[in-house]
């Protein structure tokens, strides 16, 4: 009796200790690799999450150089503000103020915790690596506690998570490896490349939630509806350090794979309550990449693109079992990508990034359920280029243009709804500053202003009810912290 | 029935059999510990050569020729500089305990978990201001303090070994800078400014020995930023650090072709 409350002392004793150091510590980003690697975040990154040459062939090894830690857990909270001028609602000639945290007045303006992460993985073996990362979110500062307003809730679900065994092909005399080849299961489609012209990973890194109207159209490989509900599974070739190939086959997190959407909704045999937007069968996703480093510069060029059915669950708000054999909606997206970075850090750093997304979709199965297009086939295009530039490894600024078009639909684009396309046309356009400070390496405070030319078809009353493709520009302040 | 007297041999058994179980353990794994070591040494070469492989050369390039310069190229180093720089970034790593002001609770915490505070905390102590930090100094921080943090000695050796025994660059032109003015500098130094030969430490050609590191072929790049550190004390140098101290940037630009240049 006595010993097992000594045990149950000394246990609460290290767990609260842990946390203590774990909350006093100032740490890295993704400080879980930093303390594995002992490395500062400069070595991987330009700036988080922008992968440095370095920081690509961490990855691209399955996590596994350093030592792997006793704790192997780290965490992040970024918070947000924002201001952006009256979205009106034309019935009642008040602004609508969208999102968590919203405060309604002659502007919208909010402020909010966006997510907290947890990380957890690095090395397991000098072959094993993984990267984990359990999210929850959109707590509104001031606004009535916990919300599960809006794609996130306070309550942690998976986000990122990845697994990689990677192997290396090399001979006695091999200086370096020749190629490696892996194996890779994740829950993201574009999580696992190393390249941040990617979905997953481009321009804008902060989770920036939606203030006021915003463009309707994407492609699905840009924005995989069903947040981590699938599982990609394959692998990928890193030969010689220039050309990287990697195929996988995606599917709904379901059965044995459930717990890659940990908390979300998959579990054995249904997607529970995911309403929509499950995966059927399987998917090909592929990418091929050529990347080439001379001196302080890295250049990739490359092409990645994906076949997907999504399950038709509408209406909305019915379940979606994975074994109901429903109509599909079919996505066949390809893309091209290329970056190019600078990196003497001496004391500048530059990087830019460019993709283009093409989409054909076919939608028949939405417009026969609930008619919720006018016609079966569209095309997506989005096109977005960025540049970033960082001085001192402390102040950055990055410029980014981003351009939607795509095939009119009266009803998919929402016509007649504030907000919607008065004409049916997705073609959206906008720019995007934002100025970085880092108190430290791993504290950053942003500042972001976004100017939309065009939203849903239009510059000027674009959804016919009285709303400005300007009248939806913002101002967004971020603070993003990782320890 | 059994009195004390009949159960005291055997008290006195157990506790004979007992001390000398424990003799021979502690014999057994105080043989162990150095079979270990032995153990250790032995596959030095060997784990020296894995990261070497798969670590080392993804900065430093395929045998220690690296492409970009910020990461200086290794191959043909003398193997004495190499164990030198190495021991020196592991003690940085050590040493983090006391510029970190850890605490006694926090170290009780890393003795049972291994758990330590990430370094950035020094680098967020009054001892070292991140604002002030020298960036190149930073740029070897930000990798090697990590990757020699766990390395043994052995290892180290082994690692330096290799490193020393692969095929040095070849020399190369282009870049910016006065090599004839460099090859003067590094062959007669200037008695004016108080330049002694580099040549007399680093030898004729540059090949470098003993815990002098070898010139010959090193990226212009790193040359020039280390000679603006080592003049300025942010990289201690003791021995150069005197000798350069009338030298300019131009003066290092030309060292720094001129070294490149070399075979």
């Amino acid at each position: 009796m006595t010993l097992k409350r000594v045990a149950r002392w000394l246990a609460f004793g290290i767990a609260a200790g842990t946390a203590w150091i774990g909350f006093m510590a100032p740490a890295q980003a993704i400080p879980v690799f930093a303390r594995q690697t002992g490395h500062n975040c400069q070595a991987c990154h330009i700036s988080y999450p922008e992968l440095t040459s370095y920081g690509r062939e961490f990855k691209l090894n399955g996590y596994t150089f350093g030592e792997a830690q006793p704790l192997p857990v780290a965490a992040a909270i970024m918070a947000e503000w924002d201001h952006v001028q009256s979205p009106t609602d034309a019935s009642t000639g008040n602004p609508t103020c969208s999102g968590a945290g919203a405060v309604n007045s002659s502007s919208c303006n909010k402020l909010q915790l966006v997510q907290y992460s947890v990380f957890f993985g690095g090395r397991i073996s000098d072959n094993f690596g993984m990267f984990g990362q359990l999210s929850g979110g959109e707590f509104p500062v001031g606004a009535g506690g916990p919300s599960s307003v809006g794609p996130g809730a306070f309550t942690p679900t998976a986000d990122n998570t990845e697994f990689r065994y990677v192997h290396r092909i090399m001979s006695d005399d091999s200086l370096e490896p020749d190629a490696v080849i892996a194996f890779n299961m994740n829950n993201n489609p574009t999580m696992e490349d190393v390249w941040n012209s990617v979905p997953a990973w481009k321009f804008p890194w902060f989770p920036y939630m939606p203030a006021g109207f915003g463009p309707l159209a994407a492609t699905y490989i840009d924005n995989p509806t069903g947040g981590h509900n699938k599982v990609g599974i394959g692998g990928y070739a890193w030969v010689h350090k220039s050309f990287y190939a990697e195929f996988e086959l995606e599917r709904a997190a379901t059965g044995m794979v459930s717990f890659m959407n940990w908390g979300a909704g998959g579990y054995e045999g249904n997607m529970g309550d995911q309403p929509s937007d499950v995966l059927a069968g399987y998917n090909p996703y592929y990418r091929f990449a050529y990347s080439h480093d001379w001196g302080y510069n890295s250049m990739e060029v490359g092409i990645f693109g994906m076949h997907a059915n999504v399950y038709n669950c509408n209406p909305a708000g019915t379940t979606c079992p994975v074994l109901n054999l429903g109509a599909t909606n079919q996505y066949r997206d390809i893309a091209v990508d290329a970056q190019y970075q600078y990196n003497r850090s001496e004391p500048w750093v530059f990087s830019a990034n460019a993709s283009y997304i093409h989409e054909n979709n076919n939608l028949t199965a939405l417009m026969q359920s609930s008619g919720g297009a006018a016609t079966p086939d569209h095309t997506v295009n989005e096109f977005q280029i960025k540049g970033t530039a960082y001085y001192d490894r402390r102040y950055g600024v990055t410029l980014a243009y981003n351009n939607t078009s795509g095939t009119a639909d009266s009803i998919l684009y929402g016509s007649g709804s504030p907000g919607g396309s008065a004409t049916g046309s997705p073609d959206s356009s906008w720019w995007t500053v934002e100025l970085n400070y880092l108190l430290m390496q791993d504290l950053r405070f942003s500042l972001l202003y976004q100017n939309f030319t065009k939203i849903n078809g239009g510059g000027s009353n674009f959804d016919g009810l009285g709303n400005n493709a300007s009248g939806q520009n913002r101002i967004s302040g971020a603070i993003w912290w990782v320890f | 029935m059994r009195t004390n007297m009949m159960r005291k041999p055997g008290r006195v058994a157990a506790l004979l059999a007992g001390v000398a179980l424990a003799v021979t353990a502690s014999v057994a794994f105080a043989d162990d510990a150095e079979n270990a070591k032995a153990l250790t040494a032995k596959l030095a070469p060997e784990r020296a050569h894995h990261l070497a492989v798969t670590w080392c050369s993804a900065c430093h390039g395929p045998g220690g020729i690296s492409g970009q310069a910020t990461f200086p190229i290794l191959a043909g180093q003398p193997a004495e500089y190499i164990v030198t720089e190495l021991k020196y970034f592991h003690n940085l790593s050590q040493d983090e305990r006391s510029v970190t002001h850890e605490t006694q609770f926090e170290q009780w915490i890393y003795n049972i978990t291994g758990w330590r505070k990430p370094y950035s905390s020094y680098l967020h102590s009054d001892d070292y201001k991140y604002d002030n930090a020298p960036r190149n100094e930073e740029r070897a921080w930000d990798f090697m303090k990590g990757v020699a943090r766990d390395l043994d000695e052995p290892t180290m050796q082994a690692l330096a070994d290799y490193f020393s025994k692969q095929a040095p660059v070849a020399g190369r032109l282009g870049a910016s800078g006065d090599i004839a003015h460099g090859k003067a500098l590094f062959q007669d130094g200037d008695a004016n400014r108080g330049l002694i030969a580099c040549q007399s430490c680093h030898g004729p050609e540059a090949k470098g020995q003993g815990p002098i590191p070898r010139l010959a072929g090193q990226h212009a790049d790193y040359v020039k930023i280390q000679l603006g550190f080592i003049q300025s004390g942010v990289r201690s140098v003791d021995q150069m650090q005197a000798l350069i101290a009338n030298l300019n940037q131009k003066d290092f630009e030309d060292l720094a072709a001129y070294v490149q240049s070399l075979n």
